[in-house]
Parts: structure tokens; sequence; C-alpha cells
């Protein structure tokens, strides 16, 4: 196959169009995403979040505490199995929330009120599942953890606004001009 | 010639006088998150208001416990606390009512409903008024009942309207020009629509879109600056390949670059949505 950098010869019947250089249809640059408004954001999602993981923390816990009863053996244990089964819940939805919204829509709830993008910066298009699952969860919960939030707190002070998560699976968040 | 589906057009509705109007029902999941997306935001406000209120509240109790030295300073005390948790409980439900009751009757939706390209329209041929949307906003408490009459009724009825709807005569209509609108990165839907009408397009293959947004990206969406003002002019050859504008009237390039761009954009996100 020819290098499709290369045009075809162009036909003899149509008249090539005119094109004119002009400054003018010059698209106004989209700013990256600041601190405090991914912050609000992420407050909105993660309400979101907590009501439809509500039945699931609140009965893991109503069911440990009535298997163990006054044991306390059994009640840390139990209490452990249900911390774990709440930790899978999460990574579960933030799987699915995160992982549906990103790659359909390019932002979450929260984030498309604000009218934010999550892009990956080296394509150029939505997040798949798979990068939208290590940013979310390997990068925020994990790696924000293992940081004391340091990484969020990056965000704030680059110029191109990305955070640990963003850098080291090369996400960037824009924010959107008004449609 | 082959023409593309690049978004799913808005066959779901006429239009009007520019405007896109769609006369199908919302389903019921689109309609449970664009609620979620509310309650989110009326819960963000109100954690606003609570800790407002705190602040506030122990303020103003400390104010009257030391106006009301001696016997009766308990019984001010709690009458105190007493009357700001009413008013702060009324300015709850006044902010809750009030935010639906707003946006229906100004806009036809919250900013939860936009996100999902939802409108409420009446059926009565005209304006919502702020009557039905008043009406319908206080038969939440019924349509949230126990059993859920709200969810039996939507899965019963034909237009899918919950009890609330049916009273007031209004429907949650669901729009996909609407819903896609914030999908556009590089033009507005309604310019790329109609370049892409008025232009002849052509299938862009994946690899040469995907290289595309790469150079395209950065310069066009980020507006980083661009080194080498020849590959403005390469890639118009490369567009021309797959856009045919005909008519003699001159194109601007940056016009043709963005849409191009956007075209990609959209191929891109088209063969990922595909994928399961």
């Amino acid at each position: 196959m020819s290098d499709p950098l290369i045009p075809p010869p162009v036909q003899m019947n149509q008249t090539p169009p005119t094109i004119v250089r002009t400054t003018v249809g010059v698209p106004r640059a989209n700013k990256p995403g600041g601190f405090w408004r991914r912050f609000l954001a992420h407050f909105v999602d993660g309400i979101i979040i907590s009501i439809a993981l509500l039945p699931i923390t609140f009965g893991a816990r109503i069911i440990a505490a009535l298997i163990s009863g006054h044991q306390t053996g059994v009640a840390v244990g139990v209490t452990v199995l249900a911390m774990l089964i709440q930790w899978g819940a999460q990574a579960i939805a933030i799987y699915f929330y995160y992982g549906y919204f990103y790659s359909t829509k390019g932002a979450t709830p929260g984030k498309m009120l604000l009218s934010m993008k999550v892009l990956s910066s080296e394509t150029g298009t939505y997040l798949t599942y798979g990068q939208t699952f290590l940013r979310e969860f390997v990068g925020k919960v994990i790696l924000g953890a293992l940081t004391l939030g340091i990484g969020y707190i990056v965000a704030g002070f680059r110029e191109d606004k990305k955070g640990l998560h963003d850098i080291v699976f090369k996400t960037q968040v824009i924010v959107q001009e008004q449609q | 010639m082959q023409s593309i589906s690049a978004v799913s057009e808005a066959s779901d509705g006429a239009i009007y006088e520019g405007v896109h109007v769609s006369l199908v029902p919302a389903p019921i999941w689109k309609r449970t998150l664009a609620y979620s997306v509310d309650m989110a935001i009326v819960t963000c406000v109100i954690y606003a208001l609570v800790i407002v209120a705190a602040i506030a509240g122990g303020l103003s109790a400390a104010f009257v416990a030391a106006l009301i030295k001696g016997t009766g300073a308990g019984k001010g005390l709690s009458f105190g606390i007493i009357f700001i948790m009413a008013v702060f409980l009324l300015v709850i439900l006044a902010f809750y009512h009030g935010y639906f009751v707003y946006y229906e009757s100004k806009k036809g939706f919250t900013p939860g409903k936009k996100l999902f390209g939802l409108q409420v329209v009446s059926l009565k041929g005209s304006r919502l008024t702020t009557g039905q949307c008043f009406l319908r906003d206080m038969m939440r408490y019924v349509d949230a009942m126990m059993i859920l009459p709200g969810l039996f009724a939507m899965l019963l009825t034909e237009k899918s309207q919950r009890l609330g709807d049916l009273m007031a005569g209004t429907l949650v209509v669901h729009s996909q020009h609407q819903e896609s609108a914030s999908n556009f990165l590089y033009m507005k839907q309604d310019d790329y629509l109609y370049y892409r009408e008025k232009w002849n397009v052509t299938i862009v293959p994946l690899d040469i879109a995907r290289r595309y947004l790469e150079f395209a990206y950065p310069v066009f969406c980020q507006g980083l600056e661009l080194r080498d003002y020849n590959l403005l002019d390469q890639w118009q050859q490369v567009s021309l390949n797959y856009v045919h504008p005909s008519g003699p009237e001159p194109i601007e390039q940056m016009t043709l670059l963005t849409f191009f761009a956007e075209l990609c954009f959209q191929t891109v996100q088209e063969s990922q949505r595909r994928k399961p």
C-alpha cells in the first residue's frame, strides 16, 4: 500500500477547491482543568458512587455485625472481610462508572457539569476502559494513598495541571468552551 | 461514494425552524442517572449549608444564652436551637424543590437532565407552566413511596410517565442530538453536521485518523505552538482525499483542517464505541 501522506493524482474532471490561508476559524485553545474545578467534580462523582454503593457498604457492615455477635475473634475476621468486600465493590464500581463515562462521553457527570473532558495526551482520544481503570484506581486510589495525596496537589502547581495519575498514565484534563 | 455515519444522526427527532425536537420517551435508566446527578448537586449545596448553619446556629445559640441569663437560659437556648433547626429544614426543602421547579420551568431540563439529553415537555402542546412543574415535583414524594409506584407507572404507561407526569400532563423526552452535543471537541455539532452535509465526505481509514489526531490534538485542542507550518499544507492535501468540497467559493484552510480533525475524532470514537 502506498504512503497515505502522498496525495493521489488530481482527477481532471473535478476542479480542485480553492483553499485560502487565513487566521479566521482558528479554534480557540482549551485550557487545562484546574485543581479546584476538578476537586468539585470529584466531589459530585464521589456522592453519586457512594449513593450507588450504599446498599453494599451498609449491608456488609450489618451482616458482619450480625454474624460476629459478641465474639471478638470472629468480629475482627468478619469486619476485615466486610472491608475487603467494600473495596472490591468500590473497584468494580470505579471500573464501570468511570469506564463507561470516560470511554463514551469523555467525562463523568461531575466533570460534564463543569464542562471538562479527560483525553489521552498521546492520541487525543477518549480513554478506554483499561486506561480509565489504570488512571482512576491504580493512579488515584493506590498512588494517591502511597504519596499521601501529594499526587493530587501536584496538579495545582504545574502549568499543564497534570496530577501524578495524569503524568504516569499520560492523560490530560481540559476545560471545554461552553457550547 | 460511500457516506459515513460518524455520529448517530438525530434520527429520533425532527427539525422545526432549526431546533431539534424529539418526542421519544426517555429510557428509565437515563432518568435515574439524571436524577442522581441532580441529587448529587443538591447534596453538595446542602453540605455547604450544613457547615454554614452549624457555625451560625452555634454562634446564635451562644448569643441567645448570653442574653437570657439565669433561670430561663436553658429553655431559651433549646428554643433557639429548635427554631434554627426548623428554619434550616425549611431552607433545605425550599432549595430541593426550588432547584427542580426553577430549572424545569425555565429551561425544561435540570443540569442532570441536560447531561443525558432529557427534556420535560408538556403534553398539552403548549409551554410547560410553573404549575405543572410544581405539581410533578411534589408528586416525587408519592412516586418514591415504599414500593416505588413511580417505577411501575413508568414501566406500564406507553409514554413511560411516572405518576407526577400523569398528574401534570407532562412527558420526559430524550434527544440524541442534544445528548451528543458535548461529544464534539474541535467544532460545534451543528457546524460539523453542516459541513459534513455540504462537503462530500468518504470514510477515513482508522490509521490515518489516528495519525492526524496525534498532530491535530496538541495544535487545535490544546493550542500548543506549531513548529513546522508546512505540516498544515501537507495535512491539507491528505484531508482532500477524504473531504471533497465542491463549488466555486474558497475554503479557509483552518476550517477544513478543524473539520477534518473532528471527522477523524468522531471516526476513532465510533470505532472504539463498537468494541465491547
